[in-house]
């Protein structure tokens, strides 16, 4: 559920086909920056009704920002 | 010292809010202005941020600038309303003091430059804006609409950006001017007041937005009738 939130908010922001994004998926190689995905934690907690603090997680993949998220959930 | 050079002897004094300051400090002058204390104010934002720089910090070195902004305040009931959050703390945006070399002090020596949590920053200035912007329009039964300008704080271009979509707001309403300035903090509101003005954007009784915010953590905003 949540990733496909995140597949769907980073193919509309790229442009391109929500297939192109995978759990694996680095952020980097898609020339998204560091504000880049505060952006899109931010618009997570709107859609989701939820505070999600970014404290000192690493988050390179779109596999950390699931994990991250999910953790903040349960 | 400006008292000086304009060789004034009216009362002065500083006030410390780091970027939110200008909106602190109009809030301070309406005090004055509501006790008929006053008939003009005269309110500067003037920063030296270079000297607080980490120069070898690529993250705050090319944000930052230097300059003044000022706006004469006279009687009248144009400052409308204005909303002021603070959430005390370092651990996000950072500026330690000067210790010098004083020999009872026996804390950490860090170094005097401003250290900002980039992230962290970035998401309590989209907030500010957004959720001042809106509590003072509800407050005032007011809309986007009915606002000329928004003229936030020059922080930084991606933040206005993003309050612009989170707002649902064109980001034409906004006024920007941080790609000539920088982030010059408490000067950056009135620096672009000025701009806005000599290019003839403004006319008597647009209605402007201004949401500051930065260290403090504070945030600060308030809707004037120009």
């Amino acid at each position: 559920m949540v990733f496909e939130k995140i597949a769907a908010l980073l193919a509309e922001k790229l442009e391109c086909e929500v297939s192109t994004i995978t759990m694996e998926t680095k952020f980097a190689d898609l020339g998204i920056d560091s504000l880049d995905v505060m952006e899109l934690l931010m618009s997570l907690e709107e859609e989701l009704g939820t505070e999600i603090e970014m404290g000192d997680n690493k988050v390179e993949t779109v596999a950390d920002l699931v994990a991250m998220i999910e953790s903040k959930q349960n | 010292m400006i008292q000086n050079i304009l060789g004034l002897d009216c009362m002065t004094m500083d006030i410390n809010a780091a970027c939110s300051a200008f909106v602190f400090t109009l809030e301070t002058a309406a005090g004055f202005f509501a006790r008929g204390k006053v008939k003009k104010v005269l309110v500067i934002g003037a920063e030296r941020l270079s000297r607080i720089v980490d120069w070898e910090d690529r993250s705050t070195c090319v944000i930052f600038g230097d300059g003044a902004g000022a706006v004469v305040l006279g009687e009248g009931d144009n400052y409308l309303d204005s909303v002021f959050h603070v959430k005390g703390g370092d651990n996000v945006i950072d500026i330690p003091q000067l210790i010098g070399k004083s020999p009872f002090y026996e804390g950490e020596q860090k170094k005097p430059y401003i250290h900002m949590r980039g992230q962290d920053t970035f998401k309590f200035a989209v907030n500010a804006i957004c959720h001042d912007t809106k509590h003072l329009l509800k407050q005032n039964g007011l809309t986007f609409e009915d606002i000329k300008y928004i003229v936030p704080h020059q922080a930084n271009q991606r933040i206005i950006d993003f309050a612009s979509v989170m707002l649902k707001v064109p980001k034409e309403k906004f006024y920007v001017n941080i790609d000539r300035y920088g982030n010059t903090s408490s000067a950056s509101i009135p620096i672009a007041l000025d701009e806005m003005n000599r290019k003839g954007m403004l006319q008597k009784g647009d209605l402007l937005l201004l949401p500051a915010f930065g260290g403090g953590l504070a945030s600060a905003a308030c809707i004037v009738r120009w």
